[in-house]
């Protein structure tokens, strides 16, 4: 029983560590955590339903629409972040609660509020008669971790990647050192956007498409960040992870204490792990050298 | 400091009060030769935005009564505010419209909570709060509350239902509570445990709006060996639930809260993992093709097609919500002239017919100290398109 606890839990997780890989993706080129990532994700999935009401084939809703959406992140950098720059950290988050507030308008003003199924690319039944997890389930574990290993390729490995992360670190030096930074943060905000789109698409057919849908899913992404490391993909999945098992365990397990306050649980046993390891379980420790 | 204007403006004050008082007292609130006022909240946004079709469905009708007329020749002026499901929000509304935009009557708001937040300024104010969208038993009190009534079934009448289908059906067998974390979620499953047999193993898990899914907890009942699972969730939390339940191959009796039967639910969860289940229903199914050929749900179909054609997605909401407004425009109709919020109530608390869009043998009934409209259903199985009834019209347990 404990085993089939875990993995469901684990199920849980994959759902928290696909919209906390976004939100890893624009810190990692931006240095901001986007409040408005969730509600981008909602309206970039409300586009792929009306695609495929309109009769796209899924994959082929699903490509048209991460595209778009990775042209609509840039673009709202270009036209909204990018004119803030200067601006200090407040004026950046009051843009950020604007646009939040601003897309789900549109959303709920354009589909209306009522929720929609969304087909899954992957058998929504278990694997095989009995089985703890369902096809739906372990194709979106496997797409996150292909991502990771995807996205940490891209950062680690490539120029590209390596002029997203010095924009994000030091804007200055990277533009004296001939990085086009303005054009590396509006790709950071595109690919953080597409990757929403695909948490979004891939989400929607568990939770339900609604224009709330992200809402209640973006504070577990954020405490997975959190847990896992701001800067580290890998630490975003496992901490999403870790999160559903936790979650799962204490509504299992706890009956006395923990479900009326399954959450405070959750959130305080996350505050104690940072308590001991304040940059996350996967951020090596930074040293200040004089 | 004294000025001779003090005084003057204090005079002209005090007149100013009693020619109000006056001029109160001989118009009736909320109406005027050409229009009665109506006023109401529900949450057009926020987690529970899937009730704002009970808004737009309440509009559409009272246009549609106004095109054709109106009440004795007195428009419907329909004022609905959003309260976003917030018991502070809804509170600041109703005295908003009771203070400046003066109605007659708040009608149809929805929620446990939010009524529960204003029922005490209405009942002190005199201002009807009628046929309130919320199956509460806390929300039917004549004897304290003489200005409050409801509209759907109470959930205790509704959990009777489900006691005697389990006595009947599987006696003995574990059970399993699914409830979300407000006021109406706790009343459920407190009806229930009252009702149940003593002993019956049960596992209670409550569930939050905030939850993104209630996954943990469909485990936490499949791992305790649940056999028959009441969801009482609603919204978004049941169509969660039962899309889960399918997906890890847990196949519990499984009895869904009226509420959550419409078609919203449904379509969210997948139609095809909802077939089978269960639930005490009260109104007809649009969905269920026996009733194609109904005059109730004929003219229905015909108000949807021609004021709200967005209301066929929103089901059952829209449903009940023009079934109320059809009960309430009768009262109206038989007040005549003598509009007064007394009046309305007495009304209201004097109903014996049928409504539109209820079951066949289904029959409003109140009295003043019954203020309960709806107390019989009538068990239902879902088919994949439609809730179908079977078995006899049964009274709710009390």
């Amino acid at each position: 029983m404990l085993l089939q606890q875990l993995l469901s839990g684990l199920t849980t997780g994959a759902v928290y560590s696909l919209m906390a890989l976004a939100l890893v993706v624009i810190h990692q080129t931006t240095h901001h955590l986007n409040l408005a990532q969730g509600e981008m994700a909602t309206m970039s999935t409300f586009a792929a339903w009306q695609l495929l009401a309109w009769g796209f084939p899924y994959w082929a809703a699903f490509a048209v629409t991460l595209a778009v959406s990775y042209i609509a992140g840039a673009a709202i950098q270009r036209v909204i972040m990018h004119p803030l720059r200067a601006g200090s950290g407040f004026i950046q988050f009051a843009a950020m609660i604007g646009l939040f507030l601003v897309i789900n308008s549109i959303t709920n003003a354009v589909w209306g509020s009522i929720g929609r199924s969304f087909p899954s690319p992957f058998p929504a039944r278990p694997l095989y008669e009995g089985a703890p997890i369902s096809g739906q389930r372990l194709g979106i574990i496997l797409i996150g971790l292909a991502l990771v290993v995807f996205l940490t390729f891209l950062l680690r490995g490539t120029r590209l990647g390596l002029s997203l992360r010095a924009t994000a670190a030091n804007p200055v030096s990277a533009r004296l050192a001939g990085i086009a930074v303005g054009r590396m943060m509006m790709v950071g905000w595109g690919l953080a956007a597409a990757i929403g789109a695909a948490a979004g698409m891939l989400l929607a057919p568990i939770v339900a498409l609604d224009p709330q849908m992200m809402f209640n899913v973006l504070p577990f992404a954020f405490a997975a960040v959190v847990l896992g490391g701001v800067s580290s993909p890998l630490g975003a999945v496992v901490g999403g992870l870790v999160l559903g098992v936790v979650e799962t365990l204490v509504t299992t397990f706890a009956p006395l204490i923990g479900r009326e306050l399954k959450m405070s649980i959750v959130l305080a046993a996350i505050l104690g792990i940072l308590l001991v390891k304040p940059e996350g379980l996967f951020v090596r420790r930074t040293r200040a050298r004089l | 400091m004294t000025t001779p204007r003090g005084p003057i403006l204090a005079i002209a004050f005090a007149g100013a009060v009693v020619l109000g008082f006056t001029a109160a007292a001989q118009d009736l609130p909320g109406v005027s030769a050409t229009e009665i006022r109506i006023g109401n909240t529900l949450p057009y946004t926020g987690p529970a935005a899937a009730y704002g079709a009970l808004g737009h469905t309440l509009e559409a009708y009272f246009e549609m009564v106004n095109a054709q007329g109106g009440i004795n020749g007195r428009m419907i002026r329909f004022i609905s505010y959003d309260d976003g499901f917030s018991p502070p929000v809804a509170i600041e509304r109703v005295r908003r419209l009771v203070e400046q935009d003066d109605v007659l009557l708040m009608f149809q708001q929805v929620g446990t909570d939010p009524n529960l937040a204003v029922r005490e300024y209405l009942n002190e104010a005199g201002v009807p709060q009628l046929f309130v969208s919320s199956g509460s038993p806390l929300l039917d009190d004549p004897a304290s509350y003489p200005w409050t009534m409801r509209w759907n079934p109470s959930f205790q009448a509704e959990a009777g239902v489900y006691v005697h289908y389990i006595a009947e059906n599987f006696p003995g067998a574990r059970v399993g509570i699914l409830y979300r974390n407000d006021e109406a979620g706790v009343g459920y499953v407190a009806a229930m445990r009252a009702a149940l047999p003593a002993g019956t193993p049960i596992l209670a898990l409550p569930y939050d709006v905030a939850d993104p899914t209630v996954d943990a907890q469909i485990s936490a009942f499949q791992a305790d060996g649940v056999e028959v699972f009441l969801d009482f969730a609603i919204t978004n939390g049941a169509s969660r639930a039962i899309a889960r339940a399918a997906e890890i191959g847990w196949r519990p009796h499984h009895i869904l809260t009226s509420t959550s039967t419409g078609a919203d639910v449904l379509d969210a969860a997948g139609p095809g993992n909802a077939v089978g289940v269960v639930s005490a229903i009260f109104m007809k199914d649009p969905g269920l093709p026996a009733w194609a050929g109904d005059p109730d749900i004929a003219a229905y179909r015909a108000f949807l097609a021609e004021h709200y054609p967005e209301g066929e997605a929103a089901g059952l909401y829209a449903l009940a919500a023009y079934s109320a407004a059809t009960t309430l425009v009768d009262i109206l109709r038989a007040a005549g002239d003598d509009l007064s919020r007394s009046t309305v109530m007495d009304l209201a608390a004097n109903l014996d017919t049928e409504a539109a869009g209820l079951l066949p043998g289904i029959v409003l009934q109140t009295s003043p100290t019954d203020y309960a409209p709806i107390e019989q259903f009538q068990m239902a199985r879902f088919d994949g398109t439609a809730f179908v009834p079977f078995g006899p019209v049964i009274p709710g347990a009390p």
